[in-house]
């Protein structure tokens, strides 16, 4: 019943009680109808260089409230970095015991991960999974070690705060003052998330004003990241001779799904010399959509010495052409040599 | 409209006739000493009214047959009823092949007890307290003074007594067969069907095993033009997803690079989540109505595939039996696809194939064990309790495991973690692996409903659900061309032969380590350690067997190392890999080759196929429970 009177608290508080310090640069709503004010914070030359906000939360158990003031802090593309509690109000768990240090630690290690099972459930579903009086039930028996004990409510409270709609509001906020400057700054910060932030903010001119650390984020990013970069990419860029030289640095260090994407983006460029014949070099005996899609490139729009390098690669059973592709060379090649 | 797919079993009315007059052609044609005397062999799991014993069919390669089972969960089950006929009147001997289940456990007491009736009257011997292992357990005399004779199977505890088969015989030298290979040629020469198996049909890809990867490859080949053999030995599809079992659906769909897999999934998967759940969760119809809709899918539901032959390294012929009526079916085409789970068609087939844990030494995997061993994942047997208006009893059960109050888990329902037989065969040593579990649960909830500690709490509770078809999560990995290893999903490793990405955390399973300390050598608890990846697209030579030509694989039994097999296990990454090998079995039927053929000389196709995909992409994406954490939460 403790839990349960601590939750209703907070639901209700958030929609009335729960306010910023100062008028801040924005308003967050949260999906309880509570708000709260984010305010930026400038370096000395005035750029953007993080987020805060100063939140007050009602506790209330037993008819007994008091406030949580705790400062939070984000960086420039909204992730969680850590928090502050003010002089008087120590954090405290459900019959008023104060945090111990390393419920503090905890808290902002809590506050920081996005991979804990109990953020992405109402704050009713784990009341609900208490099935027996004083008896957990499997789920809840799950997330038990994900929270600080005796403060389940606060810590999923608080989480939704850190990462909730606020983080959309600061991507809102920084992709509007999106300029060069801040583009290095959010690059610099090295992670994925940063660089998807990027590719996905980005206009035409600011692509090609940022090609090369674009280009590093490429060599440095995880997973699928190469890929999305060179699909966001525009097209008309990849007629760039220095980030063709990129590609033909780079090409065999791509997964093969990123090399597919190369691909598309290469057709109908205007290829250089370089990377034709770098383009050649990838062609193997393997039956995949790379090799139809190399040989189309280089048949489209290779130069005679490489449609030349092509045909012997042919006639030598190295490489094997569908019959259209051998219409097409043959007819490339007969009009280069008459 | 669509024409519905034929749903291929023959019913039990049907079958229990023909076996009486195969019965009696034997008798016409044996010698004068067979006709002097006569046997009668009655298989329990063909009786005519199994009331409320089930088919059990999961142990039936080691022990010989499926048979019955009276799962009461500690209410004694109805009877079953069959009508048997007899050639001649008179006493007759009767013998009934059972076991005590939990004779390896206990001495105190057998925990499934049952009697035989024989027109309605009761035999006074009590079956199931006899024998730990299968055997015959002599009945008595019964007088038969009736051609056709009421036969009953009456419970006494609704603790899973188990009937094999009966035997009724005045022959005086009559001696029941022990032998489980001997017992199997008997059983074959009495119903004739080794002798005259069907055929089952002309098909282009035979599929065998009905779960989440078999299911979405028949209708995935169906729906590229492919005629398809659906082989299920359970009355349900869905595997470990089935209301069987109750295993959510786990990872992720719609990936990259191919982001159209697992639209089937989506299509035919349950809408909510949740383990242990009760049995609407899973949705079997969903998956049933959706193979019965392709008119190219011909469904044999309750037919376990058992024998293989071979030549040239390519698979001719499968033969499965009926799991209630023992019919024999064959199956002939060109190509097959095991998704058995246990690697079952490959291993008769002679495929190469892996099992237990690598060690190190063997992919150089850092999270392989020093020394190779048999550990596999274990086996699930999970559970749930309602609470009810009124008090439930629940015996105090003398059979069951000691157990105190720091034993107790104080909880109403047993999920994944309820997990046994690690270190055992999942193959052969399964029905002990899947009887300790339901002990477990058994011996848990007694304690609760009993004890002075527990039982006011527990007294409203009543135990509505455990699960009597273990879920398995390991057993053998046929080899491919290729086989998957830790390194290829740490290093993101990325082949141009990539299919459907797995997305789950390499999630091993070990034994709970304070369940272990409270049962020393026989925890029925597990722990999951989790290793977070980009979701990886499988290659497609970890899809079809290394040294059988025309035999693919999707699920859990596709080639990985134990430690890759920590992701790929997922179901819907394995209604994925089964979309992949319908796909590839049109390819196969079009190009007039095999799986490697596909691989060396048409995968482009493939590509295609995998782009455009299979399942309805025009249903929303509902399934969004059991996604799992991936390293790309943290680029968004």
């Amino acid at each position: 019943m403790k839990t349960v009177g601590l939750l209703i608290a907070l639901t209700v508080g958030f929609s009335s009680l729960l306010v910023g310090e100062n008028e801040g640069k924005f308003k967050v709503l949260m999906q309880n109808g509570g708000e709260f004010q984010v305010d930026e914070e400038l370096d000395i030359n005035g750029f953007l260089t993080a987020y805060r906000s100063n939140i007050m939360v009602p506790v209330c158990e037993k008819g007994v409230c008091y406030n949580v003031n705790i400062i939070f802090h984000w960086n420039i593309i909204g992730e969680f970095e850590k928090y502050e509690t003010m002089d008087g109000f120590p954090l405290t768990k459900l019959d008023h015991v104060l945090f111990e240090p390393t419920d503090y630690k905890k808290l902002q290690n809590i506050l920081r991960s996005q991979d804990l099972r109990f953020t992405g459930m109402t704050a009713s579903e784990l009341v609900k999974n208490e099935k027996l009086d004083g008896l957990s039930g499997a789920t809840l028996e799950a997330i038990k070690s994900e929270v600080i004990e005796g403060a389940l409510f606060t810590c999923h409270t608080l989480w939704q705060v850190a990462n909730g709609a606020v983080v959309d509001s600061i991507h809102a906020s920084t992709s509007q003052q999106l300029d060069n400057t801040l583009i290095q700054r959010i690059a610099a910060l090295c992670s994925n998330k940063a660089y998807y932030f990027i590719i996905n903010n980005l206009s035409s001119s600011q692509f090609r004003e940022n090609l090369t650390t674009i280009a590093g984020m490429i060599k440095d990013g995880k997973g699928y990241f190469p890929k999305h970069a060179f699909e966001k990419i525009p097209k008309e860029l990849f007629n760039d001779e220095a980030f063709q030289k990129f590609i033909i640095n780079e090409y065999s260090n791509f997964s093969y799904y990123t090399q597919l994407a190369v691909l598309k983006k290469l057709t109908g460029a205007a290829l250089s010399l370089s990377t034709q014949n770098m383009l050649l070099g990838q062609i193997d005996n393997l039956s995949n959509s790379q090799n139809i899609m190399l040989l189309n490139l280089l048949i489209a729009s290779g130069e005679k010495e490489i449609l030349l390098k092509l045909t012997k690669l042919v006639a030598s059973k190295i490489v094997k052409l569908s019959p259209v592709q051998k219409q097409e060379l043959s007819s490339k090649t007969t009009i280069l040599n008459p | 409209m669509r024409s519905r797919s034929k749903i291929l079993f023959l019913p039990h009315y049907i079958i229990k006739p023909m076996k009486c007059l195969l019965f009696l052609l034997t008798l016409s044609c044996t010698s004068s000493l067979a006709q002097k005397y006569n046997t009668v062999f009655v298989e329990a799991e063909s009786f005519k009214e199994k009331g409320g014993w089930s088919v059990d069919q999961q142990f039936m390669d080691v022990m010989g047959s499926s048979f019955l089972m009276a799962h009461g969960m500690g209410i004694p089950v109805k009877d079953a009823n069959t009508t048997i006929s007899f050639s001649q009147k008179g006493k007759f001997k009767v013998y009934v092949r059972t076991r005590n289940w939990n004779a390896q456990w206990s001495t105190v007491e057998a925990a499934g007890q049952f009697q035989l009736k024989v027109n309605n009257k009761i035999l006074p011997k009590v079956f199931g307290k006899d024998n730990s292992e299968w055997a015959w357990s002599y009945g008595g005399e019964v007088d038969i003074l009736e051609e056709t004779n009421l036969i009953t199977l009456h419970d006494l505890t609704g603790f899973n007594g188990r009937c094999d088969a009966i035997i009724f015989t005045n022959d005086p030298n009559f001696e029941p067969i022990s032998d489980i290979q001997k017992l199997g040629d008997y059983r074959n020469d009495y119903f004739g069907y080794d002798r005259h198996p069907k055929d089952a049909g002309n098909f282009d890809f035979v599929v065998i095993g009905g779960g989440m990867a078999g299911t979405c490859a028949a209708i995935s080949a169906a729906r590229n033009g492919v005629k398809v053999a659906l082989i299920q030995n359970r009355p349900v599809l869905g595997g470990n997803n089935s209301s069987e079992v109750r295993v959510h659906l786990g990872g992720r769909i719609n990936l990259e690079p191919y982001p159209a897999l697992g639209n089937l999934v989506n299509e035919i998967g349950p809408e909510e989540g949740g383990n242990a759940q009760p049995k609407a969760y899973y949705e079997d119809d969903k998956k049933l109505n959706a193979a019965l809709n392709e008119p190219n899918i011909s469904l044999f539901l309750n037919y376990h595939a058992n024998k293989v032959e071979v030549e040239n390294q390519t698979i001719k012929r499968i033969y499965a039996v009926n799991i209630e009526t023992g019919e024999k079916v064959f199956f002939e085409a060109p190509l097959f696809a095991d998704c058995t789970g246990d690697g079952t068609i490959g291993f008769l087939a002679g495929a190469e194939y892996m099992t237990g844990r690598e060690s190190k030494a063997v992919f150089g995997e850092q999270t392989a064990p020093e020394t190779a061993d048999k550990m596999t994942m274990g086996a699930s047997v999970q559970w749930f309790s309602e609470k009810s208006k009124e008090v439930v009893n629940f015996s105090e059960i003398k059979w069951a495991m000691p157990w105190n109050q720091e034993k107790a888990e104080e909880i109403t329902k047993g999920d994944w973690e309820w997990e046994t037989g690690m270190g055992l065969d999942m193959n052969l040593d399964f029905e002990q692996i899947r009887d300790y579990g339901m002990l477990a649960v058994y011996s848990n909830w007694t304690y609760l409903k009993n004890s002075p500690n527990t039982k006011n709490k527990f007294a409203n509770e009543s135990l509505k659900w455990v699960a009597y078809v273990a879920g398995k999560r390991e057993s053998r990995r046929l080899t491919g061309d290729y086989v998957l290893i830790e390194q290829d999903l740490m290093e993101n490793r990325v082949y141009s032969d990539g299919t459907a990405s797995t997305s789950w955390t390499i999630d091993l399973h070990y034994p709970d380590p304070k369940n272990s300390k409270l049962f020393p050598g026989g925890a029925f608890k597990s722990i999951a350690k989790h290793i977070k990846i980009y979701p990886y697209p499988i290659p497609y030579r970890c899809l079809y067997s290394k040294n059988i030509k025309n035999l693919m694989m999707a699920g859990r039994d596709i080639s990985v190392s134990h430690v890759a097999l920590g992701t790929t296990r997922l179901m819907r990454t394995c209604g994925m890999m089964g979309e992949v090998l319908g796909m590839a079995a049109s390819i196969c039927k079009e190009e007039k080759t095999n799986p490697r053929g596909l691989y060396q000389n048409h995968f482009p196709k493939l590509e295609i196929l995998m782009q455009k995909g299979v399942g309805d992409a025009s249903l929303p994406a509902v399934q969004d429970y059991n996604l799992g954490g991936t390293l790309m939460e943290l680029d968004k």
